[in-house]
């Protein structure tokens, strides 16, 4: 049932009867004072001790051009025995004479008969000071229950043009709720991207409003879901082609010793060392990556003991270096020293930095990583080697690139890849400091440290 | 004690830590690991997805009835999952894949006991230093050296087997109101290792970062 017929008909039960209720009401409030004037009327002319003449032609007949009779006053005595004293008055009716007899002072009623509708009244009639007799005033013609009937029609009709009156009005109120109804469906279809029209100001305007505020939010995570299915889709795709590579040249590798075509099998299974430590390191940062890519969440701080944290990550990175003839060293405090942070992501990060060292000194060289605790309870963290070092402009290019991860996933020798992207992702996260500069032994120095602390305020 | 499930995997490594010199008993599932957790070892090397039971659980056991120290094998290499693990009592964590050089450090790192580090006497081979009394012998002859000679000496003893930064050696060693340098500690180192005499190797100079007292240096 659609919107207009509703409320047609529920203006239409709701017109209707309240209608009647005070067309009823009114109609019995005008019968009851008919009734009064005739019963003043009686009192008047017994007290005047005459009958009066009537005041419209004798009952039972009706006007000469055919019309309805208008209203008409008749007053007829009765005798004791109810019998009338004019040869044509009617009958006492029934229903008075009970309630006389009953000993009510007065009765009245309304009644409709042979074409006659109209009220009478009955008193007792003492005033002679001869027997107790009756009067019978008697109003005919256009009485209340003919008019009522005609109010009851009129206002059943009034009701009637109001609710199609109604039905009428409510059509561009109507029209609004479909147009909504289609905007709705339409963002639906399309994945909430477009919002529905905010016309007008009543409360559909705040309907379609509060629709919009929802349709942005649900937009939103629409996207982000469809973002990070992109990001998954590409990032196994990326992993994937960037582990065939180093897959291939270690196959390589094998197939050579296998068949004996190395001229020197301890380099060629160093090589292939060199190859399964790049696919872990590429794995682990990818990984890593997928974890700082993951979007805006909080980072679990929890304390991390940086002089373990070295140990391990030298200890990992040892039998590469002893195969490149790299010698790598280190040195921590005597006591502990922590980091705030996650400690997957920092131990990543210098494992990526201990491995580029390794990686791009000469055979014979070194590579050392410091561990230092400050006096402001900071701390800081250099890995320094005598390698051939990279340009201050050059510095500045890579820290760039490594910002916008530019080639990240490059296994230029001079490009650093994705490792010095994870460094400088790690250390923006945490809030620590990265700098590349030259070492005092003509190689490269990177350090990381802690966040200064913030000034305390002075007086 | 080794606790890994895959074939491959524990075959090697029980071979490594063999041929590295320990013994070792091999556990394939936590179940048998659980009723292991009492018997006496210097090391479980655990690993944590296990069948009929989780390293996890084992951890849990092994630390209500002992400190043996536990080094943590898994792949997994996610943060909360080592935190557990160290919370849980586990000394170090190695991620897979692993270098078996790696290994046999963290072996041995995690076997190193602290308390032999304050001791008030070392001894290593015919060198004898009596950090209480503050005094050297060496194969039974007393050495004579000063205070900054001795606490040098004392320094990288504590600290043997790890390197110690000269610019550190030289602020906690030499005289402040002498303004001495890392250049006046590498004298002292020289003339320590005259006075050492064939122990004089087990001051290794460690590039880019200082010294270190070898064990494996002397005769």
């Amino acid at each position: 049932m659609g919107l207009r017929l509703r409320l047609g008909l529920a203006l239409a039960a709701v017109a209707i009867p309240l209608v009647a209720a005070m067309t009823w009401g009114r109609g019995e409030l005008d019968r009851r004072s008919e009734l009064r004037a005739l019963e003043q009327l009686i009192e008047g002319r017994l007290q005047a001790g005459r009958e009066g003449p009537p005041m419209g032609p004798p009952p039972g007949r009706g006007r000469p051009d055919g019309a309805p009779p208008g209203p008409v006053i008749h007053l007829f005595h009765y005798g004791a025995d109810f019998a009338p004293d004019a040869p044509h008055a009617p009958t006492f009716p029934a229903t008075l004479r009970r309630a006389l007899e009953g000993g009510a002072e007065r009765a009245s009623e309304a009644f409709q008969e042979r074409g006659r509708s109209g009220v009478r009244v009955a008193v007792r009639d003492a005033s002679g000071g001869g027997p107790e007799g009756y009067v019978m005033a008697e109003r005919t013609g256009a009485g209340p229950s003919w008019i009522l009937r005609n109010q009851l029609l009129t206002a059943c009709a009034l009701a009637l043009a109001l609710a199609l009156a109604a039905c009428v009005a409510v059509g561009p109120l109507v029209q609004r709720v479909k147009r909504l109804q289609r905007e709705v469906s339409a963002s639906l279809t399309n994945g909430y991207a477009t919002p529905v029209a905010e016309t007008g100001n009543d409360e559909l305007t705040m309907f379609a409003r509060e629709f919009n505020r929802a349709r942005d939010t649900a937009h939103r995570q629409v996207k982000a879901v469809r973002e990070s299915e992109r990001a998954l889709r590409a990032f196994v795709a990326n992993t994937s082609h960037d582990m065939m590579i180093p897959m291939t040249v270690l196959q390589g590798h094998l197939s050579a010793l296998r068949d004996g075509r190395v001229a020197e099998p301890r380099e060629g299974l160093r090589a292939a060392m060199e190859e399964v430590q790049y696919m872990t390191a590429l794995l682990q940062n990818l990984s890593v990556t997928a974890q700082l890519e993951a979007g805006d969440q909080d980072l679990e701080r929890r304390p991390v003991d940086l002089g373990a944290l070295l140990q391990r990550v030298v200890a990992r990175h040892a039998p590469i270096a002893a195969a490149n003839a790299v010698e790598l060293n280190f040195a921590t405090p005597d006591g502990p020293v922590h980091a705030q942070g996650d400690l997957t992501l920092i131990e990543q990060a210098v494992s990526n930095l201990v491995q580029n060292a390794v990686r791009y000194v000469p055979r014979g060289g070194h590579v050392a990583v410091l561990l230092d605790g400050l006096a402001d309870g900071g701390w800081r963290l250099r890995v320094i080697d005598d390698g051939p070092g990279i340009e201050p402009a050059q510095i500045e290019r890579l820290m760039e690139r490594a910002a916008r991860g530019d080639q990240a996933r490059s296994r230029h020798p001079q490009g650093q890849g994705l490792g010095l992207h994870i460094v400088h992702a790690v250390a923006l996260r945490h809030g620590f400091a990265l700098e590349l500069g030259r070492s005092e032994y003509g190689g490269l120095e990177v350090s990381l440290a802690s966040p200064k602390p913030a000034p305390t305020a002075s007086c | 004690m080794l606790v890994e499930d895959d074939e491959k995997l524990g075959g090697q490594v029980l071979g490594h830590v063999r041929d590295a010199g320990f013994q070792a008993h091999w556990i394939r599932d936590g179940r048998s690991a659980l009723a292991f957790t009492t018997e006496a070892c210097d090391l479980w090397i655990l690993d944590l997805m296990l069948p009929q039971g989780h390293g996890l659980d084992v951890l849990k056991r092994l630390r209500s009835v002992s400190d043996v120290p536990v080094l943590i094998l898994s792949a997994q290499n996610e943060t909360h999952i080592k935190v557990r693990a160290l919370e849980l009592g586990g000394d170090d964590y190695l991620t897979k894949p692993f270098w078996p050089e790696e290994l046999i450090a963290r072996v041995r790192a995690c076997l190193r006991r602290p308390d032999a580090v304050h001791a008030d006497c070392l001894r290593i081979g015919g060198l004898v230093l009596d950090l209480g009394g503050r005094r050297l012998s060496v194969d039974g002859q007393r050495v004579e050296l000063t205070r900054v000679e001795f606490d040098l000496l004392a320094a990288l003893a504590r600290r043997r087997g790890g390197a110690l930064q000269r610019g550190w050696l030289a602020e906690q060693i030499l005289d402040p109101e002498r303004a001495g340098t890392e250049r006046t500690l590498d004298v002292h180192v020289s003339r320590l290792r005259k006075k050492l005499g064939a122990y004089g190797s087990c001051l290794a100079t460690v590039w880019g970062v200082g010294y270190r007292f070898d064990v494996e240096g002397g005769t």
